[in-house]
């Protein structure tokens, strides 16, 4: 872990956590994206705060809704220190640069948007809209 | 040689007794015979009692005690054989049997022999008496020349390749049949008679103080070399052997060559499973380590639109600050009466001018704040490091490797499968084989090598012997002149026969090329191939007419300058016999069968064609052979193991 000059704001979110669903899509993605024989063996190439970050940079992509839907329930799935997920405050900025006039704790919206891209990923793994890494990147292959 | 009866007693497919007759005049023959039906055997029966040999693919040999008629292919029960040949040769009528039975007396016995009798005009012959008339007429060594198959054909290109083993024994072969061995035994004699009366020289320069010292050495020298003779004689023994053990080693790997094949395909897909494994692991590893930038590449594509739109942002707000500063100059000009830019007085025209602009109030220092926003926003975005490609394309790697592995387990599983089935212990004795015959071969390469130092050895020290006993031959002294003499009666004898071995080696060559290429030009349909070559290892090859060597012949061609070769090997022979071939047409166009057919009858006076249906045209060849063809007769198939000798054509 790093502590950089853009490090996560303090005053902030200390802790963020998935919703329960969230937490069994996020492990059902990265069981799927799974390379090594290391990781066949229950260790797996991606953890959680890799999910963690994924369903945020997908559910930014996507232009989900910044804001917590009504069906959302508890964040009290796995949970993450801020530092771990965004060690260096890259996500928080990216966040702030793409959306300026957001009022919320960034990391707020951050586990919101945590949880809805990984729900969102897990849906589309099910139909096989997305099969690889490279449909998770690249949508339109 | 002329071939009148064979008759085969249980001897492989031919149950009970059975003869062939063969026609009494000159021509050809056609033996009719479907694939299996026992064509292959008839050539052997005729081996066999010849020679005593049955040979199967390869020219290996077959295990007698599996050559039998028996009723059940997996039988362990040995069989008794046997095969009986009428034939007569310079004037003399011979009778050959040749009988592989149980000699124990007790039936049920397991003490199977090999008895040949030969009888001459009605006299049966002794042991020794049998095998040198035998050896006279047909030696085994020169049995390919007369009984063959399209397999012995295909060997004949060998002979084109210098100092391979089978080339080197083909070579000795044709010699033997031109008849070169009468005068090289000469030669060898002759050289030992030479080496004895250098010996008698040196004993008797010893006798005499004038030429002693000489004698000593000429007799060290003689000692030298004759132990060195020794020494070659016991390499080439010991080459031969090694030779023999290879070749038997080859043909045992032969035997189990399917398997021997298997496990060479199993030891390469192993390394290539090893391999592939390595390989989906590594990329495994490397996108295992890349993957944790996926969120970066999946942010990447809004990342990329966003910046295109703070871009445009940027400009509009550029814009816009420029108007906000100029507007806040024209108002303060207009209120002040001076220009905030060139300090110049604006006079009322230009101020009512000025004062005609509607200017929006926008504050600079807001279009400033935004555009600082905008800036820190592109920023941001700019230092995301993206790594999509690299991660998509390692995982396009990945799946194609893991693909390929899965591929090769699949066909390594399969292969498995089948050595499975092979009996146990293959593998282990199949790579024992291996071991063992790598370790011959080195010892043969090593052998071979000492071989031919020795002989160099011998070279020097026969030189060194012949200048000793030339020197004592010139000081002529009575002890050693009547030794002297023969020395030098032997030495110009031996000049005499090694200068004879090479002109008559010569000669044969010439003549055979000159034969081999007449009946090439009979036998070829391609006008443009003129003549025959031959090299030092009678091997011939094909000359276009501009002398041009023809390269990468077919192997029809190879057959037909084989049967050319053969041809010419009869026709140059002090010996001759019949021909007798089994399935000669298999590799020929219907032209080249056509040549064959018409050459054939002026080869030899007798031929006998083991043929099919497919591979001969009945008619065809009867109109081609015309009045040459002598008799017809076919092999009809009684049961899967029982095949009966008919005469005539099976129509």
């Amino acid at each position: 872990m790093t502590a950089e000059s853009s490090a996560p704001a303090r005053g902030g979110r200390v802790n963020i956590a998935f919703t329960k669903d969230a937490t069994d899509a996020a492990r059902r993605l990265i069981e799927r994206f799974t390379f090594t024989a290391a990781s066949k063996q229950g260790e797996p190439d991606l953890d959680l705060v890799d999910a963690a970050r994924i369903g945020t940079a997908f559910a930014l992509r996507e232009g989900l809704p910044l804001t917590r839907p009504d069906d959302f329930g508890p964040a009290n799935g796995s949970n993450f220190g801020v530092g771990s997920v965004d060690p260096g405050g890259e996500l928080r900025d990216l966040l702030q640069a793409l959306h300026p006039d957001m009022d919320e704790d960034p990391y707020r919206i951050v586990e919101t948007l945590m949880s809805v891209g990984v729900l969102a990923i897990d849906e589309r793994l099910a139909n096989s809209e997305i099969h690889s890494l490279r449909t998770l990147i690249f949508p339109e292959i | 040689m002329r071939l009148h009866v064979l008759e085969v007693t249980d001897f492989g497919p031919y149950r009970g007794t059975q003869s062939f007759s063969f026609a009494p005049e000159p021509g050809v023959e056609l033996l009719w015979g479907e694939n299996g039906r026992g064509k292959t055997s008839l050539l052997n029966a005729l081996r066999w009692v010849l020679f005593g040999v049955v040979l199967g693919r390869g020219s290996s040999r077959i295990d007698l005690s599996t050559v039998g008629n028996r009723d059940n292919e997996d039988s362990g029960t040995v069989r008794p054989f046997k095969a009986v040949l009428t034939f007569s040769h310079a004037g003399h009528f011979y009778k050959l049997t040749r009988a592989y039975r149980d000699e124990s007396g007790s039936p049920g016995g397991n003490d199977f022999r090999t008895r040949p009798i030969l009888v001459k005009d009605g006299n049966v012959l002794g042991p020794d008496e049998r095998e040198r008339e035998l050896a006279t007429m047909l030696p085994e060594q020169i049995a390919r020349f007369f009984l063959f198959d399209a397999e012995l054909l295909q060997e004949y290109e060998q002979l084109l390749a210098p100092g391979t083993d089978a080339g080197e024994k083909l070579k000795a072969s044709i010699e033997r049949l031109l008849g070169l061995p009468v005068l090289t035994q000469a030669r060898d004699d002759v050289a030992a008679h030479l080496n004895s009366a250098r010996t008698a020289q040196a004993k008797a320069a010893q006798k005499d103080q004038a030429t002693r010292a000489l004698g000593n050495d000429l007799q060290i020298a003689a000692d030298t070399a004759a132990s060195t003779r020794i020494n070659v004689d016991v390499l080439t023994e010991q080459v031969e052997g090694l030779q023999n053990d290879v070749n038997e080693l080859e043909k045992t790997l032969t035997s189990n060559s399917r398997y021997k094949t298997l496990l060479g395909e199993r030891n390469i897909l192993c390394e290539e499973v090893r391999r592939r494994t390595r390989l989906t692991n590594d990329l495994a590893d490397e996108l295992a380590g890349a993957a944790g930038g996926t969120w970066r590449a999946v942010l990447s594509m809004v990342v990329t639109r966003e910046l295109q739109l703070i871009e445009a942002q940027t400009d509009a707000a550029g814009q816009r600050l420029r108007d906000a500063v100029a507007a806040r100059s024209r108002a303060a000009a207009v209120s002040s009466g001076v220009c905030p830019t060139c300090q110049q007085s604006v006079d009322s025209v230009a101020a009512q001018e000025l004062g005609g602009h509607t200017d929006t109030e926008v504050d600079p220092d807001d279009v400033q704040a935004d555009l600082a926003q905008l800036r820190g926003r592109r920023d941001v975005l700019r230092r995301l490091r993206d790594d999509g490609e690299r991660i998509a394309r390692l995982e396009d790697d990945l799946t194609q490797a893991r693909v390929d592995l899965s591929d090769a387990e699949g066909q390594l599983r399969a292969l498995q499968v089948e050595l499975d089935g092979a009996p146990p212990g293959t593998a282990e004795n199949i790579a024992a084989l291996l071991d063992e015959l790598g370790g011959k071969r080195i010892s043969l390469d090593n052998t071979r090598q000492r071989l031919q130092k020795t002989r160099e050895d011998l070279r020097r020290e026969n030189q060194a012997v012949e200048k000793l006993s030339e020197k004592l031959a010139r000081l002529g002294t009575a002890s050693t002149g009547s030794e002297d003499r023969k020395v030098q009666m032997l030495v110009a004898l031996h000049g005499l026969l090694v200068a004879a071995v090479t002109e008559f080696r010569d000669r044969l060559r010439d003549s055979v090329e000159a034969e081999a290429s007449k009946v090439f030009r009979m036998l070829s349909a391609e006008q443009d191939y003129d003549r025959l070559r031959i090299n030092d290892q009678y091997g011939l090859t094909i000359l276009h007419a501009n002398g041009a060597e023809v390269l990468n012949r077919s192997s029809g061609y190879e057959h037909v300058v084989a049967l050319s070769l053969i041809a010419a090997l009869q026709r140059c022979s002090p010996m001759s016999g019949p021909i007798i071939t089994d399935s000669p047409f298999g590799r020929l166009d219907g032209t080249h069968k056509r040549h064959v057919l018409q050459a054939l009858p002026q080869i030899t006076d007798q031929v006998l064609l083991l043929v099919h249906d497919e591979e001969l045209d009945r008619q065809g060849a009867i109109d081609e052979l015309g009045a040459h063809l002598v008799g017809e007769h076919h092999l009809r198939k009684v049961s899967a193991r029982h095949t009966a000798i008919e005469s005539g054509a099976h129509l």
